[in-house]
């Protein structure tokens, strides 16, 4: 048997030294890819592109501080946008492309629960981990997907769940729920329902009424008629306007009255009759969590404004929901072992209820379900504008309560 | 409860005018011209934000937009009967092209307003002091009074237009007998001409006492006021003016009593079924005549 000489042992040393460095060096520069879907057209498109910013937000705060510590090692973050028009079809087509053909390490979900569920079973199919922001639809989580996690948006049965919680500490005994006969809204009615009965409060009227509907004075004063103290509409923002509107009009008062979109500037744009109402939103400048992950309210304006100084719209919600789901996704990459989709669940569940974003704090369940991420409640306060005054880890004034009825204010 | 009915029938009496009013003018298109106004909702919408602009910029109280608003839009209406519906009459099927162009003019017409004047919500500004009236138990916004005589003026306007004036009696005689009318002497592309105008401009006061009466408004909703005064005028009559009036207060006075009784949306199921009882009773309406068909 020959002995290999010196020459050949260091030309073999070289080359596995060279071929070593260079995988590392491969590493290094290999991106984390996360693939995603905007809609540039069609129903979601708004909402979409209001969501997509918040994510590029977190792609460019990630890459400006050198990438994401996975496993020792720095990785840049590489977003793959693709088209999904808002059609739900296209969505799982792209979603497999993403997967197959541009081997994403991770999903970022789609705007709504239609497209979400549509990305959801593609994920679930081709084992990757879905990141969701927006779909709050409960049904979603009821189907036994292993592979997702809804890292912002709470399920719309828990979405009445601050309001709630501010009624019973502040000793509401009964409440009236009213929404117009649509998903969204029903679904809200009936997670207020039951969280008022969680906490002994008393469903002391429920009702429906069609879409459509213009006169709501009759159903005001059924609502006023059995009781309630807390008068608790889930109807969009014009049926909303039309009900405080004839709430004047016909002396009709509750000492507590929340609405869904009385945080909005079209509803406060009514003016003085807006005033007293208590609603939800998640970004306000009286909202500031005890953030532990990603950008402050602060610094996430400013890299708003940095980012896309040419885009007409404020950041909303749906920006800080989406910009939130990226931070939650970038700290699970970095504590999971892999980022095969089972260690990236696994690690969503570890870090539930010990992580703070801007959205709020999170934690989830074995469903991939929100269970918390609150939207504060807000009063329009008269003179003080919208303030938040509920949950108390974010409150900035006392609720006004009882609101003062009509002749007293 | 007996207050909440009694409520009730106020509300629906109430209510009904205004239903009856948006029929009103629906009828006096249709009996006249045969013209069949699917874009009436979106027209009663415009009327809305027309009183929603005059008052934002030109500060003018929606009372006070009421006229302007009527004079504007029966122009408008004179001069849109020229360039669409006059050439219906070149159709085989008038009736059935002008429910296709009206459509048409009702997706095109949402559509515009929805580029102009965004998608929220508007709601008009105006106060009326004392906001409401007590009637023993019942309550009765003054906004809901206020438009009930608006109401009542209106009708009896123009039904002494209809029955005590010479355009008026030309007008009922062209929904009796469209051919006869000419025989005499009847300018009948005029008059046609001078009852969209009309339909319109009524639309468009419409649209104000709704902005009035149902607070908000977008330019989403404007189907939801075209059902309503569809079935007013099938309730009522096909294309008799007093027709509408009652159908419209029947079917409002349904829809609120019901109500007190059930939720909203088995009230609105009540007042279609009634639709469908007096179609199958009575397929030409309360008032309709054969003769009319």
């Amino acid at each position: 048997m020959n002995n290999p000489d010196k020459r050949t042992l260091l030309k073999g040393a070289l080359i596995t030294a060279a071929s070593l460095l260079g995988a590392a060096a491969w590493a290094a520069d290999d991106p984390i890819r996360i693939g995603m879907t905007v809609s540039s057209a069609g129903n979601y498109a708004l909402a979409s592109q209001s969501g997509v910013r918040g994510v590029e937000i977190w792609v460019d705060e990630v890459n400006a501080a050198g990438g994401l510590d996975v496993n020792g090692e720095k990785r840049m973050v590489e977003l793959i946008k693709r088209d999904d028009r808002s059609d739900k079809q296209m969505v799982a087509r792209v979603y497999e492309d993403l997967i197959v053909n541009e081997d994403v390490d991770l999903l970022m979900a789609p705007f709504g629960s239609t497209l979400s569920a549509a990305a959801a079973t593609t994920a679930e199919r081709l084992d990757k981990f879905l990141v969701i922001w927006s779909a709050a639809s409960d049904a979603l989580y009821a189907q036994g997907f292993k592979n997702i996690v809804s890292a912002t948006q709470m399920p719309v049965s828990r979405m009445p769940l601050a309001s709630m919680d501010l009624a019973a500490d502040l000793g509401v005994k009964s409440v009236a729920i009213i929404s117009v006969d649509e998903p969204f809204p029903a679904g809200l009615a009936e997670g207020a329902r039951a969280l008022a009965e969680e906490r002994g409060i008393e469903v002391v009227m429920q009702e429906t009424y069609p879409k459509g509907a213009k006169d709501f004075s009759l159903l005001l004063q059924k609502a006023k008629a059995s009781g309630a103290e807390l008068f608790y509409p889930t109807s969009y923002e014009g049926d909303l306007i039309s009900m405080v509107r004839q709430m004047r009009q016909m002396n009709v008062s509750f000492p507590m009255t929340y609405m869904v979109y009385a945080s909005t500037p079209q509803f406060q744009d009514i003016g003085d009759d807006a005033d007293y109402i208590f609603s939800h939103t998640n970004f306000h400048p009286t909202i500031n969590w005890e953030i532990t992950a990603g950008l402050d309210r602060e610094e996430f304006l400013e890299a708003y404004e940095r980012l896309f100084p040419d885009v007409s719209y404020e950041p909303d919600f749906q920006t800080i929901l989406a910009y939130g789901a990226g931070v939650v996704a970038g700290e699970i990459i970095q504590n999971a072992e892999s980022l095969e989709a089972a260690d990236l669940k696994k690690t969503a569940m570890e870090l539930s209820d010990k992580l703070t974003v801007l959205a709020g704090p999170y934690a989830i369940d074995e469903t991939g379900k929100q269970l918390k991420m609150p939207f504060p409640v807000v009063q329009l306060q008269s003179g003080g504008g919208m303030e938040t005054v509920w949950p108390p880890e974010v409150a900035v004034a006392e609720p006004i309560y009882p609101i003062p009825s009509w002749d007293e204010r | 409860m007996n207050e909440l009915l009694l409520q009730g029938l106020v509300n629906g009496i109430i209510l009904g005018t205004i239903y009856a009013l948006i029929g009103l003018s629906l009828n006096v298109i249709f009996g006249v011209l045969r013209v069949v106004n699917f874009a009436h909702g979106e027209f009663i919408i415009l009327g809305a934000y027309g009183a929603y602009f005059a008052q934002k910029l030109l500060g003018l109280s929606p009372f006070l937009a009421m006229p302007l608003i009527f004079l504007a839009f029966a122009a408008m209406g004179y001069g849109l009967y020229f360039v669409l519906i006059k050439r219906l009459a070149k159709s085989d099927d008038p009736e059935h092209a002008s429910l296709l162009v009206m459509f048409g003019v009702a997706i095109a017409l949402g559509a515009l307003m929805l580029i102009f004047f965004e998608a929220d919500s508007r709601s008009l500004s105006y106060t009326l002091d004392p906001p409401f009236f007590m009637f023993g138990s019942v309550i009765v916004p003054t906004a809901k009074l206020v438009a009930l005589g608006i109401i009542v003026v209106i009708t009896a306007v123009l039904a002494f237009f209809l029955y005590r004036t010479l355009p008026g009696k030309a007008l009922r005689a062209i929904i009796m007998n469209r051919d006869a009318v000419q025989i005499v002497g009847v300018n009948l592309e005029r008059m046609s001409a001078l009852t969209f105008g009309l339909g319109l401009g009524l639309a468009g006061i419409t649209g104000v006492l709704v902005a009035l009466i149902f607070p908000a408004f977008s330019p989403f909703i404007g189907q939801d006021y075209t059902l309503i005064g569809f079935i007013v005028i099938v309730l009522g009559g096909l294309g008799h003016p007093v027709g509408a009036v009652v159908g419209g207060i029947i079917f409002g006075l349904t829809e609120q009593t019901a109500l007190v009784y059930t939720s909203g949306t088995t009230a609105t199921l009540l007042g279609f079924l009634l639709l469908i009882g007096v179609i199958l009773v009575r397929p030409t309406g309360l008032f309709g005549r054969e003769a009319l068909k």
